[in-house]
């Protein structure tokens, strides 16, 4: 199931995405947690240490590329496959759950988006 | 930044087959919703403040939800302190429709969490948040399966 959770700024939607990842995640149950947020903090609702949290790989948007799918549609195609990027990008999580991470610190200066 | 969102929209799309659940911490706003971030989920979380302005944002992004189709969307009532908390989030979603899945309360072990730099779940398994976030759970596990795009067991969709 792919479940989203949205809300203001403050709203406490991360740390209501956090436990529920953790919820479903028990009894071996596999859960793949994004952090869509510019502010990530995902990490540490899931019960990742700052460390651990601060040491996780960003993933850059050019993982994503615009084709053309005929009819003068686009679309987004990965680059890599989707075991790459698991490989690659995702931080282990307590409860076995992979967690990405789409924003960019704050303090990032690596490029263009 | 638009190559970020349009990242993450396609992201969650590709990722979708990856383990029995995603689940995705949308950025705060509706900018996400307008460029269709949020298409390709099957449960759309609302998390919403029992204070007016937090519940017309909830009730802005209900409707964008609707209209991308998404299958179920509930709002979740976050940091509810009191009675009339509560009958504010309840009587303002009645009126609009909205269905509540759960009712979190407002937590002071959450704010130790935080402040510990610990999971709510590792800091305080039993404390009425958490407890109450259990219970949304279980609901979402109730729900019928969306289509069998990702199916209890498989570890992974194969590559094609």
């Amino acid at each position: 199931m792919k479940i989203a959770t949205v809300g203001k700024g403050g709203s406490g939607k991360t740390t209501i995405a956090g436990t529920l990842s953790r919820l479903l995640a028990q009894g071996e149950h596999k859960v793949l947690a994004i952090d869509g947020d510019p502010n990530p903090n995902l990490a540490l609702t899931l019960g990742m240490t700052r460390d651990a949290a601060d040491a996780i790989r960003y993933i850059p948007s050019s993982i994503m590329s615009l084709v053309d799918a005929g009819g003068g549609e686009k679309k987004l195609v990965m680059t890599v496959t989707q075991d790459h990027l698991i490989k690659t990008y995702a931080a282990r999580a307590p409860g076995g759950i992979d967690l990405i991470v789409m924003g960019r610190p704050q303090h990032g200066s690596a490029g263009s988006g | 930044m638009c190559a970020s969102h349009r990242a993450v929209r396609g992201l969650i799309a590709e990722l979708s087959g990856y383990g029995e659940h995603t689940v995705t911490d949308m950025e705060a706003g509706l900018e996400h919703m307008k460029r269709g971030t949020a298409r390709n989920v099957d449960v759309m979380l609302i998390v919403a403040e029992p204070y007016y302005r937090s519940l017309e944002a909830a009730e802005r992004t209900y409707s964008l939800a609707r209209e991308l189709a998404i299958p179920h969307i509930f709002v979740v009532a976050n940091k509810i302190k009191t009675n009339a908390d509560q009958k504010a989030v309840d009587e303002f979603c009645a009126r609009h429709g909205m269905p509540i899945i759960g009712t979190v309360p407002h937590d002071d072990e959450l704010v130790e969490a935080d402040r510990r730099a610990l999971a709510p779940i590792d800091h305080a398994p039993d404390c009425t948040s958490v407890r109450a976030i259990v219970a949304i759970a279980d609901k979402l596990r109730a729900l019928p399966s969306p289509g069998g795009r990702q199916q209890a067991g498989l570890a992974a969709r194969p590559q094609t």
